[in-house]
């Protein structure tokens, strides 16, 4: 536990933190998320996809719950998509970039950053993004792909 | 949906943020499983996400950490009924030292228990890990066994696309078994394309031209193609992205006779 902890918390908790944008609540989901790995690490099944995968999903589906419940609301906390700061931009607080990921991730585009960064980082669903942004759910899935898709040619040499 | 629609309209990406119906998402489990293209554009996609989280990660406060490791029902039990109901004093001077040594060694055992918890904990992290390197590179196994038996099959022969004035120095490969109608593509020699852009591989046949599917330029292993039982020569063109109904000639590649 100590080890999955101090591997992972530091990610996940920059994908609940982002999804709710207020500490105290970050940390209490960061802690329920934690609880509940433990919980059921006998049932990840390896072949269905990667520990950190299984695990996102956790956090993703946790701090999704959190910013729609009651307690959430009353904490005067809003869930549309407003507030939208570009993580992209400032928040690059990883120690060692020895992938050279910064320089790739401000190469992708200003559209490719946000439809990111609302996806997977702050729990907006494909609908959601395609209501907010105006733009068509087909288009929002295709766009997405390829954002992806161009980080990992830019960083192809990492995955070989 | 189809194969094509599971790598070009982002059903991956949604199956790892946990956004598609169970229906959609049993369907790509199956499809995980069963073709090495897509497993291999899943193991990726993930990957990338992995990278961009961790670079993006944000330490939460320590306490967390604390209360994530004191979070045990465990903990409820030191607490051990040490009540006395009143009785004479020795009573309760002996129910007192009872219930201290009872509280000491539940919580020395306690203590063992957390090591040995913490221990087994790492094991089946490092375990996990390991499993999962290992299942990569039996992927990757299976997918080069597959890449071997249609090179060194009887049954499919070699056409060598090469580059037109458009390109030069481009060159594809194509391994066809007119009989099974398997279409095989190597792409390694063709240059990156532009996001909007993608490869379309077209069969002539008497001339005319039958669309035999998209694909982006990767190194590495073959692309599995449509199906095709007759052609005269093989042609690649470049398309808009997910392709065209009929070929941009002026983009034409490479192109070979069968």
């Amino acid at each position: 536990m100590d080890y999955l902890y101090e591997h992972y918390s530091d990610a996940l908790y920059g994908i609940i933190y982002r999804t709710l944008k207020h500490t105290e609540i970050a940390e209490e989901t960061l802690h329920d998320v934690f609880i509940k790995i433990w919980d059921q690490i006998e049932s990840y099944d390896a072949s269905k996809g990667t520990l950190f995968t299984w695990m996102y999903r956790i956090a993703r589906n946790r701090a999704i719950d959190a910013r729609r419940s009651k307690d959430f609301k009353t904490a005067d906390k809003s869930d549309d998509i407003t507030g939208f700061v570009d993580m992209f931009e400032s928040s690059s607080n990883a120690e060692e970039d020895y992938i050279g990921l910064s320089g790739v991730l401000s190469e992708i585009g200003e559209m490719c950053k946000k439809l990111i960064q609302l996806n997977f980082f702050m729990g907006y669903s494909h609908a959601e993004i395609s209501k907010n942004e105006d733009m068509a759910l087909g288009t929002v899935k295709t766009r997405l792909r390829n954002c992806l898709k161009d980080i990992k040619l830019k960083l192809s040499k990492d995955f070989e | 949906m189809n194969k094509q629609e599971i790598l070009t309209d982002g059903y991956l990406a949604a199956y790892i943020t946990g956004e598609l119906s169970p229906d959609e998402a049993q369907e790509i489990e199956t499809h995980i499983a069963s073709d090495q293209q897509i497993r291999r554009e899943y193991f990726d996609l993930q990957k990338t996400l992995e990278l961009v989280a961790f670079h993006h990660s944000i330490a939460p406060s320590p306490a967390v950490k604390k209360l994530v490791m004191q979070n045990d029902t465990v903990i409820k039990n030191i607490h051990s009924p040490g009540e006395s109901s009143g009785g004479s004093r020795y009573l309760m001077a002996a129910s007192i030292t009872i219930a201290l040594i009872s509280a000491l060694s539940a919580f020395y055992f306690w203590n063992q228990w957390k090591d040995t918890d913490s221990r087994l904990a790492l094991l089946t992290a490092r375990n996990i890990e390991m499993a999962e390197s290992y299942q990569r590179v039996n992927q990757e196994l299976t997918g080069i066994r597959g890449d071997l038996a249609v090179l060194v099959s009887p049954e499919f022969s070699r056409i060598i696309l090469n580059g037109t004035d458009n390109a030069a120095d481009a060159k594809a490969v194509i391994y066809w078994n007119p009989t099974e109608e398997e279409v095989y593509l190597n792409s390694a020699n063709l240059a990156q394309l532009p996001q909007n852009q993608q490869y379309q591989l077209w069969a002539l046949i008497d001339g005319v031209p039958v669309d035999a599917g998209v694909f982006d330029a990767s190194d590495g292993t073959f692309q599995i193609m449509k199906n095709i039982a007759r052609a005269d020569a093989f042609a690649v063109t470049i398309e808009q992205s997910g392709g065209a109904e009929s070929p941009t000639l002026s983009t034409m590649q490479v192109y070979g006779e069968s």
